[in-house]
């Protein structure tokens, strides 16, 4: 705002936005002749008795008086508000009569402007002795951890801090479709402070391996993530799994928030411990679920050096995101949205069935390959500004459905989604606004995960287009269906808010 | 663009002393992450640091939603305050107001978080758990707010908190007297005072900066000091029924598991509405409070009983007693048994302890303590528990044998024993999955809370009384009047008593019997529903004590070794108080009325030592005068006794006796009739009525009839009393009586007894040495029945010689004697005269009542404000009606 009114003649900002803060000071018997002054909307006028016992608003820089009998009357103002101890002395400047306009601009200008460039600065330099010195406070905490591991010889690789063991209910039905369908979120009930991995308990493993298991591990207080794990459904062992934090928790002490879920097949089946009271501490899914009653997931606890794995664990999974603060939001794309499907294909061939619709009993894009051409399904504004991973799983449902191939693009609003595809179709260079996934072959054999990630998150909305296209020559029976959209967003830190009585 | 406007949420940030870290703070709100519109307001508390007016004229240039206020010095309450009062000026549409302290940071989604809980919960205020920096520490404030918590253990609410502008809108500020070292604690309790409760947010944290010495390490050494200063300044917070209520909301003391049912009610007043847990419910709240007691509550007793068992001790009015005396009993032994009789005439408590191994039958109700069943378990001694319903009982027990007249509609008899319904629950408790995992803290930041179920400990520090009588606040603007009386037989002083807890009743008081020394009462049809409930205590309260002495009377000070804790626990908190000749309550008094309780004391009679020294309970209670707004006498002429001593006039009520019973219309008509026709020369018929003791003066009535015998006087006399036997029968007034032809009849107390006697006489003699105004007067006189009785005490305010009945002046024995033979004499000859002052007596009865005699004590009681915080509907900002339904309820959350 100060920047606006720095850009336009100080006539016309003063007269267009009235100011809230206050910088000059005058006696009210000098009020006729100021009022009319450039420097009227930055003055407050002052009772020679005035004895307020607070200024709203009002930050007295300059004393301005146009007359002998003002000047005196403002100076015993002033005297009398040194007893609000935060007011430095102030100036008062003698305005001569002849040169009232021009003095009173000058001051304007002086208090606008330089008043206007200095805060700019502060602002900026603030900002960063903010940021400065909460990182000192981690690096002093860190430092003196590292120091008090020293003279310890605490030379412990890794120790378990808590540990909550696998309990099989033989009436349970299992978590593995609630992690497909909405994901499992556990609290830790140990502080961050110095956590460098956990285990959890898997005690079945699927005989279709492919999927992902994504785990995130996040602050509930600040909301800050730390880390994501994409972990192939292959590589997790039966028994317990070691998940290795990038680097031990520092700073401030929080309650670390575990969410998991699974995208693909079904899942390797996770182990829940035994009842307990506090249910705050039991897993929790958005989707009720009998087995998570009163039960946290069998789940281990760690410190020491980040990716040394504990003794008998028989594996380690490195984060495969850093996240680094940002706020996460893993989100599956609402039923609604999907129901707005529109055909944006680019083929020369009329099929007479519709080769792009969505299933409601299925929650499902049919996107059906052609002999020519490339068959796509837009969705509009589903893309959010900050997404930085988009997954979905694909399927040939027809047992004689001939193969294909599928993939994801996003194109900004105002772009003309054809055009894109027509670059697609004809193996162009996408400009760089658009984001393609790629072609991934899909047969009627095997079911295909899409996992669509962006090197930087997006900046702005999106709209989401399916895409497909026929992999040989024939496409009979090639009723490909997309489903499971599932995105993940970042957060970046700058508000964006309206201001209060601006 | 948004369709509808954000929401307006306020930052307050109170500065002094904070010039190099404001900006930090300032940083840290701007950096919020939030669908709302903020304004930041900096209140300038004075601080004579120039830098910080340079650093807020700078920042508030670039940032336009940061206001600030330079102040001038005000502490950091009116600090806060000028923040408060801009913000409801100059951003009137401001929903919320979260206080930063300069030295303290936000988090990104702080604000967001709670404003969110906020709007959903409808609480006052939202506030976090407590994470410090630069010197690290931790809190835990528990998964639920208590009010009881927050007014009798802590501050559990850091003003870096998001609070209601309703909150404000309502009046409530800091408190910026500077010698409070906890104006933020104080704050909360303003709040809750005008009804509003907190909600705790685990979901969020603010970045508290604490340094080797802070403002609440200052505070915290002058503790006690700011202690009283809460106390004294939220004086309804503070009381019994306040805290009782919040008690009941918030961790009942009892639970109660109805049998057959399957249920448990828990509850701390049995007259509220009991909030209600299955077995379930119960097991996960007893083994969580042994993991988290900061976070699951479980109540600290357990009783079993059926429902028809639960409706009766109800109806007796006694159920509050019941369960102090239950309370102390299980404190002193493992399992109490309540054994219930039906006795018409009398209500009685009483109890016996009995030893390992000890036969008893079987229970109306069992109750005992949460840690024997928590022992039980650990010490795996569920086969000795079980005992207890079998014969023979290993555990040690107590039996309270409870007697009180039954309803007349028959109670159905309940097939599941209590013992065993108790059993049940230890072994559902015994074998639940959740015992391998209960010891096991999940929540990991460290407790700062006392155990919920250990809070009515902490009530009875607070209150110090143990056990502490449970009963809150009932709805609507009752006051509640307690009335103390040392026994509850036939006497006339109990009787008085009764008929001031009448006249209360039916001007709006809750009234409560309090019978101190004795644990028995005598029913009286006439006053039987003067009191909504009845308590006994009788050990530890001695009638009369001396250990110390007033004008060389006798009084009770506070070194004696009676049952205080016992006595504040039942007493305090009521709005007034009438001491009926309790002398061991004196010493209480001023406590209580510093508390907030209005106290009078009720006197009748200045009695005499064999010697003649005037003594009895107007000099104990003149020891402690000014401990009492009011004094009752039942005379003018003790009235005058009192002032001679330095009680002002003004505080003192004289309230003329009337009637120990009333009698209807039809009976009065009769017996107005009788009079009239008279019995012509019949023998006169004299009566006696009272005890048969040198002070009620029946030696002078053995000597008139004697005397009228001689003179050959028709009479027919009789005297209805007892005596105290002695060892030699010839001395025996009784042997005496009859062998004048007496008719002794012994001592009757049902009114229409009473009635009969004195229907029957016509003349009732009084020849007392000493007297207060008895109410056999008034009695005798709304019968018709002439009282001749000797002027003594407040007599002559209630009979006016030759009118209404017949005086005999106080003299020598002798002189006495004559004087009544020669009247009797008078009137069995002069059958008109004795009509006409039958008459005189009918007509003083009927313009006697106690309505008019208390009238001027009830004007008096009636400006008796009740002290008792603002309620507030749940959903709504606005303080609740009187309608207790629904809302109440609501309240009752689950213990888990």
């Amino acid at each position: 705002m100060v920047d606006a009114i720095l850009n336009e003649s100080l006539s016309a900002t003063i007269h267009r936005l009235p100011r809230r803060n206050r910088y000059a000071v005058a006696s009210i018997r000098d009020q006729d002749a100021l009022e009319a002054s450039p420097l009227s909307d930055l003055l407050v006028f002052v009772d020679p008795d005035f004895d307020a016992e607070e200024l709203r608003g009002t930050f007295p820089l300059i004393g301005v008086a146009a007359s002998d009998a003002g000047s005196n009357a403002l100076r015993a103002a002033l005297e009398r508000l040194n007893k609000l101890g935060s007011l430095p002395d102030v100036p008062v400047v003698r305005l001569q009569e002849a040169a009232l306009t021009k003095g009173a601009e000058l001051v304007a200008q002086v208090l606008e402007g330089g008043l206007g460039r200095l805060s700019r600065h502060v602002a900026n330099a603030n900002t960063e002795l903010a940021t400065l010195r909460r990182e000192r406070e981690t690096l002093f905490e860190n430092y003196r951890a590292l120091e008090n591991a020293f003279h310890a010889r605490n030379w412990d690789t890794v120790s378990e801090v808590f540990g909550h063991g696998p309990f099989i209910d033989p009436k349970d039905q299992g978590l593995a479709a609630l992690l497909c369908e909405s994901g499992i979120t556990q609290l830790f009930p140990i502080s961050s402070y110095a956590v460098s991995g956990f285990a959890l308990h898997f005690r079945e493993l699927p005989k279709d391996k492919t999927g992902r298991l994504v785990a995130t591990l996040d602050y509930v207080e600040s909301s800050e993530g730390i880390a994501e794990w994409l972990i192939p459904y292959g590589s997790i062992a039966q028994g317990w799994n070691f998940f290795s934090l990038p680097k031990a928790c520092d700073g401030s002490p929080r309650t670390l928030r575990l969410r998991i879920s699974a995208s693909g097949g079904r899942p390797p089946e996770l182990s829940l411990g035994h009842v307990i009271t506090n249910e705050r501490y039991a897993a929790q899914a958005l989707v009720p679920h009998a087995d998570l009653d009163m039960r946290p997931l069998a789940l281990r606890i760690f410190t020491g050096l980040p990716g040394a794995r504990p003794m008998a664990l028989p594996n380690v999974f490195a984060p495969s995101t850093v996240i680094s603060g940002r706020k996460v939001e893993d989100y599956r794309l609402p039923v609604e949205l999907l129901r707005a499907v529109a055909n944006v294909s680019l083929t020369p061939v009329e099929p007479s069935f519709p080769t792009v619709r969505f299933l409601e009993l299925e929650d499902a894009i049919v996107c059906h390959p052609l002999s020519e051409g490339i068959t796509a399904g837009a969705v509009r504004r589903v893309v959010a500004p900050g997404t930085a991973r988009i997954s979905a799983r694909a399927v040939i449902d027809h047992p004689d459905g001939k193969p294909g191939t599928v993939g994801l693009m996003l194109v900004p609003l105002s772009t003309n989604i054809r055009k894109e595809i027509a670059a697609l179709a004809d193996g162009r260079a996408l400009p760089p606004t658009a984001l393609f996934s790629g072609w991934m072959e899909i047969t009627a054999a095997q079911p295909v995960d899409i996992n669509f990630m962006l090197e930087t998150p997006t900046s702005r909305t999106m709209d989401l287009v399916v895409l497909s296209k026929a992999a040989t020559d024939s496409v009979d029976f090639a009723w490909l269906k997309i489903f499971n959209f599932r995105l993940v967003k970042y957060l970046e830190r700058s508000p964006v808010r309206e201001v209060a009585n601006a | 663009m948004r369709d509808t406007p954000q929401d307006l949420v306020a930052i307050a940030v109170p500065l002094y002393g904070h010039a190099a870290l404001v900006i930090e703070a300032l940083e840290s709100a701007l950096a919020s992450v939030t669908d709302c519109r903020l304004a930041v307001v900096v209140s300038v508390d004075g601080d004579p640091h120039h830098e910080v007016f340079d650093q807020l004229t700078l920042h508030a240039a670039a940032h336009p939603e940061v206001h600030v206020i330079f102040g001038e010095n005000a502490g950091p309450g009116g600090a806060r305050n000028r923040a408060i009062d801009y913000i409801l000026d100059e951003l009137p549409e401001a929903k919320a107001i979260y206080f930063l302290d300069a030295d303290n940071r936000v988090l990104p989604g702080t604000v967001e978080t709670l404003y969110r809980r906020l709007r959903a919960s409808k609480a006052g205020w939202v506030y976090t758990n407590i994470d410090t920096f630069s010197v690290n520490w931790r809190a835990h404030y528990g998964n639920s707010y208590s009010r009881l918590i927050h007014c009798i253990s802590d501050n559990i609410c850091d003003t870096g908190s998001m609070i209601s502008i309703d909150v404000f809108r309502s009046g409530v500020r800091f408190e910026e007297d500077r010698q409070n070292g906890f104006e933020d604690w104080e704050f909360w309790l303003s709040a809750v005072e005008r009804g509003f409760v907190g909600e705790p947010c685990h979901d969020t944290a603010f970045e508290y900066r604490l340094r080797a010495e802070s403002r609440f390490k200052e505070a915290n050494r002058d503790r006690s000091a700011s202690m009283s200063f809460l106390r004294r300044r939220h004086k309804a917070l503070f009381r019994r029924p306040t805290l009782v209520g919040f008690e009941h909301e918030e961790a009942p003391r009892y639970a109660l598991i109805r049998t057959g049912e399957g249920m448990l009610d828990v509850f701390t007043d049995p007259t509220l509405p009991a909030g209600q847990m299955s077995f379930d419910e119960a097991v996960q709240a007893f083994w969580g409070n042994v993991g988290e007691p900061d976070n699951v509550h479980f109540p600290p007793f357990v009783a079993a009983c059926s429902s028809e068992t639960l409706q009766l001790l109800a109806r007796s009015r006694l159920l509050p007693n019941i369960l102090c005396h239950l309370e102390t009993l299980a404190e002193r032994c493992n399992v109490v048994s309540v054994e219930l009789s039906n006795v018409v005439s009398q209500r009685s408590i009483e109890w016996e302890i009995l030893p390992s191994g000890a036969q008893q039958g079987p229970a109306d109700l069992t109750f005992v303590s949460t840690d024997l069943i928590r022992n039980v378990i650990n010490d795996d001694a569920l086969d000795w528990f079980s005992s207890i319903g079998r014969d023979q009982t290993w555990p040690t027990s107590a039996r309270l044998k409870v007697s009180f007249p039954f309803p007349k509609a028959r109670q159905r008899r309940s097939l599941i024993r209590p013992e065993q319904a108790l059993l049940n629950l230890v072994s559902a408790l015994t074998t639940s999955p959740l015992r391998p995992t209960a010891s096991t803290r999940w929540t990991w930041r460290p407790r700062r809370l006392p155990a919920l179920s250990e809070l009515y400990k902490l009530l009875r520090t607070e209150l110090g009384g143990s056990p502490v009588l449970p009963l809150a606040h009932h709805a609507g603007p009752h006051r509640t009047a307690a009335v103390l009386v040392p026994n509850a037989s036939f006497g006339g002083a109990e009787k008085v008593a009764y008929a001031a807890g009448r006249e209360l009743r039916q001007n709006g008081f809750e009234t409560h019997l309090f019978v101190l020394g004795s644990g028995r009462m005598e029913v009286i049809d006439e006053f039987d529903q003067a009191f909504d409930h009845l308590h006994f205590w009788k050990d530890g309260v001695p009638a009369w004590g001396a250990s110390g002495q007033f004008l060389g009377q006798d009084f009770i000070t506070d070194e004696h070794g009676l049952d205080w804790t016992g006595l504040k626990g039942l007493l305090s908190g009521f709005d007034l108080i009438v001491n009926n000749h309790v002398m061991a309550a004196h010493p209480l008094m001023a406590q209580f009325r510093s508390a907030g309780t209005r106290t009078a004391c009720y006197l009748h009679v200045v009695d005499e030592t064999a010697f003649k020294r005037p003594a009895g309970q107007p000099f104990a209670a003149i020891a402690f005068e000014h401990a009492y707004d009011a004094f009752l006498t039942c005379s003018e002429q003790l009235k005058s006794y009192l002032h001679s001593f330095g009680v002002p006039f003004g505080k003192i009520f004289a309230v003329p006796n009337g009637a120990g019973f009333s009698i209807d219309a039809k009976l009065r008509a009769e017996v107005t009739e009788a009079r009239k026709a008279g019995r012509g020369s019949e023998p006169l018929r004299l009566l006696y009525m009272g005890r048969l003791d040198r002070q009620k003066g029946i030696d002078r009535l053995h000597d008139t009839l004697v005397q009228l015998k001689e003179r050959d006087i028709a009479f027919e006399a009789r005297a209805v009393g007892g005596e105290i036997l002695s060892d030699d029968p010839s001395s025996s007034w009784m042997t005496r009586l009859r062998d004048i032809s007496v008719e002794v009849a012994p001592p009757v107390f049902a009114a229409k007894d009473i009635a009969a006697h004195l229907a029957w006489a016509d003349i009732l003699v009084m020849p007392s040495r000493w007297e207060g105004a008895p109410l056999m007067i008034a009695e005798a006189q709304q019968l018709g029945c002439v009282p001749m009785a000797t002027a003594v005490g407040a007599v002559d305010e209630l009979v006016v010689d030759g009118q209404d009945g017949v005086l005999i002046k106080n003299a020598a024995d002798a002189q006495i004697v004559v004087e009544m033979a020669r009247t009797i004499a008078i009137l069995a000859r002069d059958r008109a005269t004795l009509g006409r002052l039958a008459e005189g007596a009918l007509a003083t009865a009927a313009q006697r009542s106690w309505s008019a005699s208390f009238a001027d004590f009830i004007a008096w009681s009636d400006a008796i404000v009740p002290t008792a915080p603002t309620q507030r509907n749940a959903a709504s900002s606005k303080p609740a009606g009187d309608d207790p339904t629904g809302e109440t309820a609501l309240f009752v959350r689950a213990v888990a």
